[in-house]
């Protein structure tokens, strides 16, 4: 009889705790719990990016095969390929950056933690989801109409729209870069190696 | 008692080099890094040791340009 309701007790703690634990689970105070919740909301605007992505390839196949020039055609398969190349280029190569910067970043927080260095933590997650939005988002030539004049246009303004996209990112990366930088400089003088 | 003379100074010597080159093992990484020049930061402050290091790892990390690859785009569009 004791031994049963000390098993129900002990089961009955187990409980409780596990309960205890799985509400802890994000402390938006400590960005080792909340990495997973960013982690969540990239994969699922990911998802929706894609659907755009996925949209906007198959109307520009539409328009294209309404083209009736073969040169003029390709060429704007190619340009509407290469934009794409490019702006996966562009993302994985600022991701790397960010990367690198994530583990500079571990190993400052290792010797000190500091108001900095959780901006910096904060600044680097912020560049990595403008990054992998970017990456999900459409790159290609959004088409209006098939007459050269608007071929043109509607290349261009393309162009122009994925630049500036990529330099919007590009900033993002930028910022995070100086946040780690401050964090560093404000370790040193914790640590005693900032004169 | 020569022979033991002898044998005892031998290993102090070996007990010495065996210190020595524990010494250098463990000194020489805090020797050549504290050789190296120390890193100056925009607002004028030096850095040393390991936050040197880290800043150095930062500023290695280089940006590339996207401008070359727009300029090519763009001159290919010049054929539509």
């Amino acid at each position: 009889m004791m031994k049963q309701a000390g098993l129900a007790a002990g089961l009955m703690v187990l409980l409780a705790a596990g309960m205890v634990v799985a509400q802890e689970d994000v402390d938006y105070q400590n960005p080792q719990t909340w990495r997973q919740e960013v982690r969540n909301e990239i994969r699922s605007q990911k998802e929706r990016l894609q659907e755009l992505r996925d949209k906007q390839r198959m109307e520009l196949k539409a328009k294209i095969a309404q083209i009736r020039d073969a040169r003029i055609k390709l060429l704007v398969e190619k340009i509407g390929e290469r934009m794409c190349t490019v702006n996966t280029n562009r993302t994985e190569s600022m991701k790397k950056q960010l990367e690198t910067f994530a583990r500079i970043l571990d190993k400052a927080e290792a010797r000190a933690k500091t108001a900095e260095t959780a901006v910096a933590r904060k600044a680097i997650e912020d560049a990595l989801t403008a990054v992998e939005s970017q990456s999900a988002r459409p790159c290609n030539i959004t088409l209006t109409g098939t007459e050269s004049a608007v071929l043109r246009a509607d290349t261009r303004n393309s162009m122009a729209m994925l630049e500036n996209q990529l330099k919007g990112v590009k900033e993002q990366v930028r910022q995070a870069r100086r946040a780690v930088t401050q964090a560093i400089i404000s370790v040193a003088k914790v640590m005693g190696e900032y004169e | 008692m020569n022979k033991d003379r002898k044998n005892d100074q031998f290993l102090y010597i070996i007990l010495a080099v065996l210190f020595a080159a524990v010494a250098v093992i463990i000194m020489y990484p805090k020797v050549t890094s504290e050789l190296q020049p120390a890193v100056q930061t925009q607002t004028g402050g030096v850095l040393k040791g390991e936050s040197r290091d880290l800043m150095r790892e930062v500023e290695s990390v280089t940006e590339e340009s996207s401008g070359d690859d727009f300029g090519q785009l763009r001159t290919e569009a010049e054929g539509l």
